[in-house]
């Protein structure tokens, strides 16, 4: 079911807010302790909370398509008296005294909070496996990754224990989830959505935004989540003004040809209804990426300066990024900042031609856990660069980014295709996601 | 300049990650004009509703 499905479900009184709490409350005692995708189970304020607004419907009140919804914090997001860990021994304790304002936000648009999401370590990786509060599962296929660093909230979602998840993604920890996890994750343009009160990792780089089951469920979370709508641009008249590039060079080599194959067949079924795709030569994601790399391991490691004398309070990978990080030079960091502006011209003049670009979320379906590296035309290449190496570019640009199912494996994992567009056109990728995932659900059933 | 606090069998294996790293992005900046700005300019139009919380 999906939030839109609840919601009329609500209104016709075929079910109550509890019932949808208690159901997805089940889901978790039944699930959670294969998956792990909670670290923090709020039961007994979410059933008291969806019973309140039970009493608010029947009173006439309605607070909008999330009344009643139940929803998961990813766990580096404060709430107030409910333990927000970052996924870290650091923060093992830590209980805010506030909400972050996009869970004010959220609260006040009805939502009902189930608890906290796991994560990788301080957000800081892809695997989710953590080595503070235990590996989270891919519910497709246990003995895989469901991707990170929001991966309790991809599992969350993929499995019914929430019907939306809050995510951050600082290199692609929304859209990787999403695409291993067979879910759909909206990274919107740098800056729209409050984040304030959240853990940071990367500051001009981290992004916040939800992780659902369906593209027009993503676009009722990101209403919700919003301080100023108005800075969002209008949704096109209809899919036929919309010119979709799909790049010639880079995004469709080192890719396993099951995803090659999946996503440019979600280009072409773009076409069937109308869309224009067009080849398009994109500029060096390389050197983006390099941008993105040193960027994050400056950032992080300026962030978690004061914690350094604690080393045996961090997991090994971690660690070992912020002793990268503390070893380059401002010079190149700043360098870094030049070279970011350089290619974020390069991608507005790219994006005078086209609306949207087309490409796979990951190379990759889901690795297996502990997996070092992967196999990639013929190539042994590292786990974390290969599966960063097609979204991580996206939080140098700012741009928005939305990854949706478009097929799956021989193996039964799912495909994510991603689709980029232009600095607050977060209402195109939307409306575009929407009429790709109505056309794909015909001959292809994602989650 | 400070005593650095990363261990020395830890630094030994930075190196191989972060040197061509950073080779790259050198290589990238000597190609830049001058008078290019950091985005970090542009940025901070993004997050003027941080509130400091």
């Amino acid at each position: 079911m999906t939030i839109l499905e609840a919601g009329q479900a609500l209104r016709s009184r075929r079910v109550s807010c509890l019932e949808l709490t208690d159901h997805c409350l089940d889901q978790i005692a039944k699930l959670n302790p294969r998956l792990n995708a909670f670290i923090t189970v709020t039961e007994e304020s979410a059933r008291a909370h969806a019973q309140a607004l039970d009493r608010e419907l029947a009173n006439g009140r309605d607070r909008g398509p999330l009344h009643g919804i139940p929803i998961a914090h990813k766990d580096l997001i404060s709430t107030k008296d409910v333990r927000t860990t970052s996924g870290s021994k650091l923060f093992r304790d830590h209980v805010p005294t506030v909400d972050a304002p996009i869970v004010e936000k959220l609260t006040a648009a009805g939502a009902v909070m189930l608890g906290k999401t796991g994560l990788h370590e301080l957000a800081y990786g892809v695997t989710s496996d953590n080595p503070h509060f235990g590996t989270i599962r891919n519910p497709r296929a246990p003995s895989r990754t469901p991707g990170g660093s929001s991966g309790g909230s991809g599992v969350a979602v993929a499995t019914g224990m929430a019907f939306l998840a809050t995510g951050t993604d600082t290199g692609g920890s929304i859209r990787i989830p999403a695409s291993f996890c067979g879910v759909v994750g909206l990274k919107p343009t740098y800056g729209l959505v409050n984040r304030s009160g959240i853990q940071p990792l990367g500051l001009s780089l981290d992004h916040i935004g939800p992780l659902t089951r369906t593209v027009a469920d993503a676009g009722v979370a990101l209403a919700a989540m919003l301080d100023n709508a108005a800075r969002l641009r209008p949704a096109p008249g209809s899919c036929q003004y919309i010119r979709i590039g799909l790049p010639e060079n880079f995004y469709f080599t080192h890719i396993v040809s099951e995803v090659r194959d999946a996503v440019q067949k979600a280009a072409q079924t773009a076409e069937r209804f109308g869309v224009r795709v067009t080849q398009v030569k994109v500029p060096d994601i390389d050197a983006l990426n390099d941008v993105g790399r040193i960027i994050l391991l400056a950032e992080a490691s300026a962030l978690y300066q004061p914690y350094f004398s604690r080393r045996e309070d961090f997991g090994a990978d971690v660690l070992a990024l912020l002793d990268q990080g503390r070893l380059v030079p401002a010079t190149d960091y700043i360098n870094a900042q030049r070279i970011r502006k350089m290619l974020v011209s390069e991608f507005c003049a790219l994006f005078s031609t086209i609306d949207c670009l087309l490409t796979p979320t990951t190379p990759t379906t889901a690795p297996l856990i502990g997996q070092k590296q992967v196999e990639l035309d013929g190539e042994m290449v590292d786990t974390r660069l290969a599966t960063t190496r097609l979204v991580r570019g996206v939080n140098v640009l700012g741009f928005p980014a939305l990854s949706m199912p478009c097929g799956q494996s021989a193996e039964g994992l799912p495909i994510g295709v991603q689709m980029i567009a232009r600095p607050f056109e977060e209402h195109l990728l939307l409306v575009l996601g929407e009429a790709l995932e109505l056309e794909l659900s015909r001959t292809t059933r994602p989650s | 300049m400070l005593k650095s606090e990363i261990p020395e069998d830890q630094i030994e294996t930075i190196g191989p990650i972060l040197n061509p790293l950073l080779a790259r992005l050198r290589a990238q900046a000597e190609t830049l004009p001058p008078q290019a700005d950091s985005a970090l300019v542009y940025l901070l139009g993004a997050t003027e509703h941080e509130d400091g919380r």
